[in-house]
């Protein structure tokens, strides 16, 4: 169950990369110059943010700016793209609770409270893509109407809210991976780690309505999201460690030559 | 890469405690430290590329020129050209990968024995590491190379393959080259020892055998003395150099032997010709070998005692500073000048329009700002657009541009496309596109890349001088470096090759040129050195001190010598690190100068010399000609930044150094608009037209002596757009007699 689980995850974590990924390189920030509301380096954000008609402008442009048409295109061509990020990092979350829950519902001794926090997890990220498809329908809406709907951004705080409590309580399951070595130790640190400070500070910008927590919490969960995937990905490979695993490599017939050529020895 | 740390964390070993080994993690540290060279020349390779390629890219402007091996439209036989740059561009980058990977394999290897730092063991996984890894940095390099080139070999057909077959053919000579070493290192030997033993010690082959067989034992005698002072890690228990060290010496030579061919190919066939056929990156990789090999030498010596590379280097600096060729010099030749030309008597050059004799004289002066090799283009183009535009007229309703120009203040990139514009002069007529001998296309010429050069500079002259100033002994070496080579590049005419500029001030003289302001500025008092062929003369006398407080002149500082005039424009020229700051060789080296540098470091718009020079002209003078000044702009000014959230004890130990920045230029912005502005309302006779390249909303700026296709579209689309008009017409208004208001474009 639990290979079946982390092969999934690896999938839905590249999926989610590859994703999110696109979704920021295909948006030109040129077409954005100049300081966005709230502090934020996203226009996404700073839309789905934004409380006022004028901090609409500020992203948008005036109604007679050149301009205004290609950022309005931009965004509503970033909310097509949202889709594909939206079922991946839902997948990727509803797999770490899984695993949660599957460490927890071991048969000799069961550990209710680890499954109990991979059942939020679930849920937390059910929620969060329920959000975020309501928030992306009305963000549509204010993109062709230029005014901004009150109900965005409540949708948008609990869709961060949701997201990021279930990576903090699904960052959980890195700790819970037997023993590992070297590299893959370094990875779960760093995905269980990087996934837990996102959580906290991504917590804290949805409930205090903190853009900079909210766009830092981003950061963190990019790390986390990869970091994570590339653990799962290599967990066999590297079960004995990077070297033990070249050392592998390196008996194989082409890189076998490869690594006694040119040879002084 | 993993390092072993027996007996308690054998690689490879089940058993490896998951707890943290604190002696485990303090060795991958000692050897990361070890192993810095090796690791920051493949950072540099592997991570060149993606930030120099692609749109955008933070080094771009300064760096994607290398990558650019795409050959000329009019270059013959281009498909020969770009198969060769990229299989030359291929061996190199494999001859650095294979460098980092023999001083990586030698200090793992040797690490535990010289350093103390721990065994390392030399398993499969290892030696795949030390080959996979350097490996990385030659994909990312031709990576690199092929990204770049292949949106600009349109007129190459089948270019993603002739690419790809250059690459191949340069893996494959690179192949050789390994073999090569190895037979260097292990076989060479071993037949000159056999054919000894055999008794082939007479006759040619064996007097040839023995010299081969001396010459080797010389080398490794050479290489083994590191290793006679401290032994460890260089020598095994019999007091023999070890194995691993001599292919290191083998491969090495054989690098050497490249080098020297490199430097024999771009001597004959690449500074030589218009088309560069042995690319710059390979200059740059070279570059990045011989520092590879040497460092690491250094390190692998030094580290045993704890003693840090950097004060070895700058103990060295320091030390070889003592001889006189550790500088860098321009030539400069005796020579007797004439009377000097002053503000009057330029003044007296002036010409009114022939059918509006009754209107006063009208000269157009012209300041070009400085930006490399955008801004050499930009004025190049704009001068020869208005020449092209205002040509001599049969009947005398206008005066032609060429005709109307009669000095130009230029900075920097600017004063190379002044220089450029101001050889086309015959006989006081500006004769642009001319076919034949003649033939003068400056935009052509300012326009073309010099990045090759500059490269070769700092590959050979600099590189080896820099090591060994003490070779330094003849005004030939003494004046070589890539200063020099710059304008080697630059003379691409057969004027300019030859071009004095005491020759220029003789055509000031005898109207048969315009006059010419290249600022430069001195390092040790800060001041502007004006290289003119005209003379400012003493300010009046209120404010004579002051006005003349801020800057030199060319004769006064070094009165009798004179320079070339692509000489005059690399002074002026001198951006930061891409040239370097020279001073005048007269009689020896050993004598105390001046440095000169770029001169935009004290004014980058070519304005505050033709104020000065515009108040000595116009002070005290009874009839005043109209002037037209034409101030020439390669990049946007003037654009607000806004504020920042930047804060915290690191902003406020950086902000001293951004402030000085931000001050040079919003400060000489502000002082020159007010200059002009005080003298427009001293003298209402002066006009001003402003033509400022604006770039494409994705343009950056090239900070290197190349520009890339892009970047040469723009500067045409730019001056043929529509934007540009007013200001055409303001001196296309000038020239008729019209009146004419100040217009910025």
């Amino acid at each position: 169950m639990l290979v079946v689980l982390r092969t999934l995850a690896v999938i839905a974590g590249a999926a989610t990369v590859i994703a999110a990924a696109w979704t920021t390189a295909a948006i030109d920030r040129d077409l954005f110059p100049g300081k966005l509301p709230g502090g934020v380096s996203a226009p996404i954000l700073a839309l789905e943010l934004g409380s006022s008609e004028k901090d609409v402008t500020r992203v948008l442009g005036a109604p007679d700016e050149p301009q205004r048409s290609a950022r309005q295109a931009a965004i509503v061509g970033s909310l097509a793209r949202d889709r594909l990020f939206i079922v991946a990092y839902t997948a990727w979350l509803v797999l770490l609770g899984a695993l949660l829950v599957t460490h927890g519902v071991v048969r000799d001794e069961p550990r209710w409270r680890l499954a109990g926090l991979g059942a939020a997890a679930v849920l937390l990220a059910a929620v969060a893509a329920v959000c975020d498809v309501n928030e992306n329908r009305q963000l549509a809406t204010l993109v062709a109407a230029a005014r901004p709907d009150p109900s965005l951004k409540a949708w948008t705080l609990w869709k961060f809210g949701a997201f990021y409590g279930a990576l903090g309580l699904g960052s959980f399951s890195f700790f819970l991976e037997p023993g590992r070595v070297g590299v893959q130790r370094w990875l779960r640190r760093v995905a269980g780690l990087t996934g837990i400070i996102a959580g906290v500070v991504g917590i804290a910008g949805a409930v205090l309505g903190w853009p900079g927590g909210i766009e830092g919490g981003i950061l963190f969960a990019a790390v986390a999201i990869l970091s994570g995937t590339v653990f799962f990905a290599t967990i066999h490979w590297l079960r004995d460690g990077l070297l033990a695993a070249l050392d592998r490599l390196g008996e194989r017939p082409v890189l076998c030559w490869l690594a006694n050529w040119p040879s002084d020895e | 890469m993993s390092i072993a740390t027996p007996p308690r964390s054998a690689p490879g070993s089940s058993t490896t405690p998951s707890r943290l080994d604190p002696d485990a993690v303090a060795r991958y540290w000692a050897y990361l430290y070890l192993m810095r060279v090796p690791l920051l020349v493949w950072l540099v390779m592997t991570l060149a590329p993606p930030l120099a390629v692609p749109e955008k890219a933070p080094l771009g402007p300064m760096l994607r020129g290398l990558f650019d091996l795409a050959p000329d439209a009019s270059a013959p036989r281009p498909a020969l050209v770009l198969a060769l740059g990229c299989g030359l561009v291929a061996l190199f980058a494999w001859m650095a990968a294979a460098a980092l990977a023999v001083c990586a394999r030698l200090i793992l290897l040797g690490g535990e024995d010289r350093f103390g730092a721990g065994p390392v063991i030399n398993s499969p996984g290892i030696k795949l590491s030390v080959r996979l890894v350097p490996m990385l940095a030659v994909a990312s390099l031709l990576g690199g190379v092929f990204w770049q080139t292949r949106s600009a070999i349109d007129h190459v057909p089948g270019g993603g393959a002739v690419m790809a077959s250059g690459f191949a053919v340069g893996t494959a000579l690179f192949v050789l080259v390994a073999m090569g070493a190895a037979w260097l290192e292990g076989e060479l030997p071993r037949r000159l020892a056999v054919r000894m033993a055999g008794g082939v010690s007479r006759g040619f082959g064996g007097a040839l055998t023995r010299a081969l067989l001396r010459v080797a034992r010389g080398i490794v005698w050479l290489a083994s003395l590191p290793g006679r002072l401290s032994p460890k890690g260089y020598l095994d228990s019999t007091g023999t150099l070890l194995d691993r060290h001599v292919f290191a010496l083998s491969l090495f030579l054989v690098f050497l032997l490249l080098y020297v061919v490199l430097f024999v190919g771009k001597g004959w066939y690449g500074l030589l010709s218009e088309q560069p056929v042995v690319p710059t990156l390979c200059l740059a990789l070279a570059l990045l070998i011989v520092l590879t090999w040497l460092l690491s030498a250094v390190t692998f010596f030094l580290d045993r005692f704890r003693v840090p590379v950097l004060v070895a280097i700058a103990a060295y600096g320091w030390a070889v500073s003592v001889f006189a060729g550790a500088d860098s010099f321009f030539l400069s030749k005796p020579a007797v000048l004439g009377e000097e030309i002053l503000p009057r008597h330029l003044l007296a050059q002036a010409e009114s329009v022939p059918a509006r004799a009754d209107r006063p004289p009208r000269l157009v002066l012209a300041a070009a700002t400085g930006g490399g090799i955008q801004a050499a283009a930009w004025t190049a183009r704009v001068l020869a657009g208005l020449a092209d535009e205002n040509p001599v007229l049969a009947d005398g309703k206008a005066l032609s541009f060429g005709q109307a120009l009669k000095l130009v203040s230029a900075v920097s990139g600017g004063s190379v496309g002044a220089m450029f514009i101001l050889d086309c002069y015959r006989d006081g007529r500006l004769v642009l596109n001319a076919d034949g001998p003649d033939a003068c296309r400056p935009v052509e010429n300012a326009e073309r890349s010099s990045l090759d050069q500059v490269a070769w500079g700092i590959a050979y002259p600099d590189l080896v001088f820099g090591l060994l100033p003490m070779l330094r002994v003849s005004e030939r070496s003494l004046t070589t470096d890539r200063g020099s080579a710059l304008e080697h590049a630059w003379r691409r005419t057969a004027s300019l090759r030859s071009a004095k500029l005491a020759d220029w001030r003789d055509d000031v003289r005898n109207r048969r040129r315009p006059g010419v302001i290249f600022n430069a500025t001195l390092v040790e008092s800060g001041k502007r050195l004006l290289i003119s062929t005209v003379a400012l003369g003493d300010p009046p006398p209120p404010m004579r001190d002051d006005a003349a407080g801020g800057r030199m002149q060319f004769h006064e500082l070094y009165p009798g010598r004179d320079i070339d005039v692509a000489t005059a424009a690399r002074l002026s020229a001198t951006f930061p690190i891409v040239s370097p700051a020279s001073r005048i060789l007269k009689k020896t080296a050993a004598e105390s100068e001046f440095h000169v540098v770029d001169g935009g470091y004290n004014d980058n718009y070519g304005v505050a010399s033709l104020a000065e020079w515009l108040d000595h002209a116009l002070a005290g003078t009874a009839s005043l000609p109209d002037v037209l000044l034409v101030e020439i702009r390669s990049f946007p000014v003037g654009r607000e930044p806004e504020p920042t959230d930047d804060r915290g004890w690191l902003f406020q130990a950086g902000h001293p150094i951004m402030t000085l920045v931000n001050v040079r230029g919003a400060g000489q912005l502000s002082h020159n608009e007010l200059d002009v502005r005080l003298l427009q309302r001293w003298r209402s006779n002066v006009r001003r037209v402003t033509f400022t390249f604006t770039p494409p909303p994705r343009g950056e700026a090239p900070l290197s002596w190349h520009l890339t296709p892009e970047q040469k579209q723009a500067l045409a689309a730019a001056w043929n757009a529509a934007g540009l008009a007013p200001c055409k017409a303001a001196v296309r208004s000038f020239l008729a007699g019209d009146p004419v208001e100040t217009a910025r474009c």
